[in-house]
């Protein structure tokens, strides 16, 4: 069973990204999807779904693998549910991803990447919505502000002020900064899986053994 | 006049051409051409051409994502006909692509396609609707349907690259190992053979191979170790190499001082119960070897002030003796690789179950000796520098298996590079019996009759299967 790496594309489609703004992450869209088609790990491996959110949230493209995928178009409309944006973000993690199956050892995707872009302050009951979203579900969420956005809100999101970029401004130069950025590190996380977690000790010694302890396990 | 009846826009060629598939004469046009009411006629065609005009910039005007618009195109100087886009699902260069394309009013002639040269094979059936072409060339392309003299489909495609042809293998600098590696031990005990190539993923990008092992004979011993680096990691292609130098080191010496210890066991136990003694032994000496490579690591790290987990690798390390009363096998390992004894039911297997993994140890073709660390989600796994591996003894212990067989069985040991593209899952102790099956007879086949078998078995590790493009290690060991 060939597993996929998941990438989640979150774009906050308020109404202040008409113009410019909300043209130059369409284009970044497909500059996107241009560069990753001609990666053969990506076209192999990863899988897109593009989630938007305005006064509500909505998937615009639901999971697919690269090679079917089709440049979605966002339009820009509506206030800034960032709390819907999350939560239809956690369903799709639900139904899209599969995990390995403990007792079958089968291995399940690739921890999914989650890139998001906002230009506001989100004006719903995000906060909730973060607190019930699962991070473990994810290997990171790298929250992109363009001004107007919030950075204490993009750093609780993202979870670390590491995963988080800001643009000078909306205009398509910027943006498709982000987007290539983003190019890159899909790129990059499909030929080199980015572990987290990964403490060290300094060993001192091997811990003693002791025959009591052994004579508790039966290898046959 | 009818003739003109249905049709809102219509040059005077596409007239001409349309009159001799009606039966109208050209006679009976020129006839009509120096009627007064022709003249009429014409300039009533032409103001419903212009209403038409008039409706379809308003149509465009709509937005670019009308993608289904029917709009006016211009084909050849001042000729226009109707043009519709249709957008197919994505194709693939060299995949056969099929779909199906409605004609309206039950048109089942006179369709002329032009498909340019970016695709072949191109047919069309108008009594099934099936439209039919092979792709030969990747980007966005566009065939043309025409279905009457004045309507067409303008059928747009996008056509992927073949992932296949898009590789590059661009050879590394080689600092700590060369790219690819293979090697042979034969002599009068064993026939041990490695070998381990660098995965496409690293090969497209100039990078080392994280893989490693190394084999090692002494006093009738058998020793392999192999390393899988974290791809994550900078140095992880150093941290492997020196895990396994290091620890195939500590065992070699060990080993001779050992030797009294494990003979006295064997004779006083036949190996069929085990006791605190035996496994005192292989924690001293294989526990023993993970750690002190582990020790090694960290003091390289601090030596060249980097952190110790870049260079984050897996281990696996097994070590084997014949004995006049039985073959002795002892494994220890991190991470996420896999150490199996073939059965010498391999050959005649036929208890294959639907999922191919078997409940009891006797239906098993492959005996289990590690349990891989595997998480949630693929390439998750520990490495020897991974904090609850050394904590306690007795996690320890569990990462310890040993056997005492009657009759020498061949040992495989192989990174994820090999386990996944053949779907080597494990329930419990056993391998899955079809997949352990598929690659033990892929392997003998290359094997058959080669005299360089670890080139053999490096050649052959190069095999292609979508998305698996790791680094591929693996050791077979054999008893004379």
């Amino acid at each position: 069973m060939k597993r996929k790496l998941p990438v989640y594309i979150l774009i906050d489609s308020s109404s202040s990204m008409t113009g410019e703004p909300i043209q130059a992450v369409n284009n970044g869209v497909k500059l996107l999807i241009r560069a990753l088609r001609k990666n053969p790990q990506a076209l192999e491996m990863v899988s897109l779904s593009f989630i938007e959110y305005n006064s509500i949230a909505n998937v615009l493209l639901p999971m697919t693998k690269l090679p079917q995928v089709q440049e979605p178009v966002f339009k820009a409309e509506g206030s800034t549910s960032l709390g819907a944006g999350l939560d239809l973000l956690a369903d799709s993690l639900k139904k899209d991803v599969v995990m390995g199956d403990k007792k079958r050892e089968e291995k399940g995707d690739y921890k999914p990447l989650v890139f998001h872009l906002t230009d506001g302050y989100p004006n719903d009951d995000w906060e909730n919505a973060l607190s019930r979203f699962d991070r473990r579900r994810v290997n990171f969420i790298l929250s992109c502000g363009v001004p107007g956005a919030d950075r204490s809100v993009l750093e609780r999101v993202s979870g670390s002020p590491e995963y988080v970029l800001e643009l000078e401004s909306a205009s398509e130069e910027e943006l498709s900064k982000f987007f290539k950025y983003v190019t890159y590190t899909i790129e990059f996380a499909s030929q080199k899986i980015p572990q987290t977690g990964d403490e060290t000790i300094a060993p001192n010694s091997l811990p003693s053994f002791k025959p009591s302890e052994a004579s508790k396990d039966v290898f046959f | 006049m009818k003739i003109f009846g249905r049709s809102k826009t219509m040059s005077f060629e596409h007239f001409l051409k349309k009159v001799n598939i009606t039966g109208i004469t050209i006679e009976q046009i020129e006839n009509f051409l120096n009627n007064e009411e022709k003249v009429k006629m014409l300039s009533e065609l032409l103001s419903e051409r212009k209403k038409t005009e008039e409706i379809d910039d308003e149509n465009n005007k709509e937005g670019d994502n009308n993608l289904n618009n029917e709009k006016e195109a211009v084909i050849s100087g001042k000729t226009k006909i109707i043009e519709k886009d249709i957008i197919l699902l994505n194709g693939k260069v060299n995949q056969p692509f099929a779909t199906k394309i409605e004609l309206p009013d039950n048109i089942k002639e006179g369709v002329i396609i032009k498909p340019g040269n970016s695709v072949e094979d191109l047919d069309y059936d108008p009594e099934t609707k099936s439209l039919k072409f092979t792709p030969v060339k990747s980007g966005d392309h566009e065939i043309c349907l025409e279905y009457t003299l004045k309507k067409r489909f303008k059928l747009k495609i996008y056509v992927n690259d073949d992932p296949r042809s898009l590789w590059k293998d661009i050879p590394s600098n080689q600092t700590d190992k060369p790219d690819n590696d293979s090697g042979v031990i034969d002599n009068e005990s064993f026939r041990i053979l490695c070998a381990s190539r660098r995965g496409r993923s690293h090969a497209n990008e100039g990078k080392q191979r994280d893989d490693h092992y190394l084999m090692g004979t002494k006093d009738g011993w058998a020793v392999v170790v192999v390393a899988d680096g974290a791809g994550s990691a900078d140095n992880s292609a150093l941290g492997s190499k020196i895990a396994c130098e290091v620890a195939l080191k500590d065992i070699m010496d060990k080993l001779p001082e050992k030797e009294r210890d494990f003979t006295y066991y064997l004779m006083n136990n036949s190996g069929k119960n085990p006791d605190s003694k035996i496994k005192k032994i292989l924690y001293d000496v294989l526990v023993g070897a993970a750690h002190t490579a582990l020790k090694e690591i960290f003091s390289i790290a601090k030596g060249m002030a980097i952190p110790v987990k870049v260079f984050n690798t897996t281990l696996l390390v097994a070590i084997t003796k014949r004995y006049t009363t039985g073959t002795f096998v002892a494994t220890f390992s991190v991470g996420d690789g896999l150490i199996a004894a073939v059965g010498d039911n391999i050959e005649n297997f036929t208890g294959i179950s639907n999922n191919g993994l078997s409940a009891a140890r006797g239906d098993n073709v492959a005996d289990l000796l590690c349990k891989p660390d595997i998480g949630k989600y693929k390439g998750e796994t520990f490495f020897i520098n991974s904090d609850n591996i050394f904590s306690s003894t007795e996690k320890l212990l569990k990462r310890l298996f040993f056997r005492f067989y009657e009759k020498p069985r061949p040992l495989v040991l192989c990174t994820d590079g090999i386990i996944d593209p053949f779907e080597l899952y494990w329930d419990e102790e056993t391998v899955d019996n079809t997949a352990f099956i598929k690659l033990w007879k892929e392997i003998k086949t290359q094997l058959k009759d080669s005299d360089k078998p670890g080139e053999k078995l490096l050649e052959w590790l190069n095999f292609y299967v979508t998305a698996e493009h790791d680094d591929r290690t693996i050791s077979i060991i054999e008893y004379k």
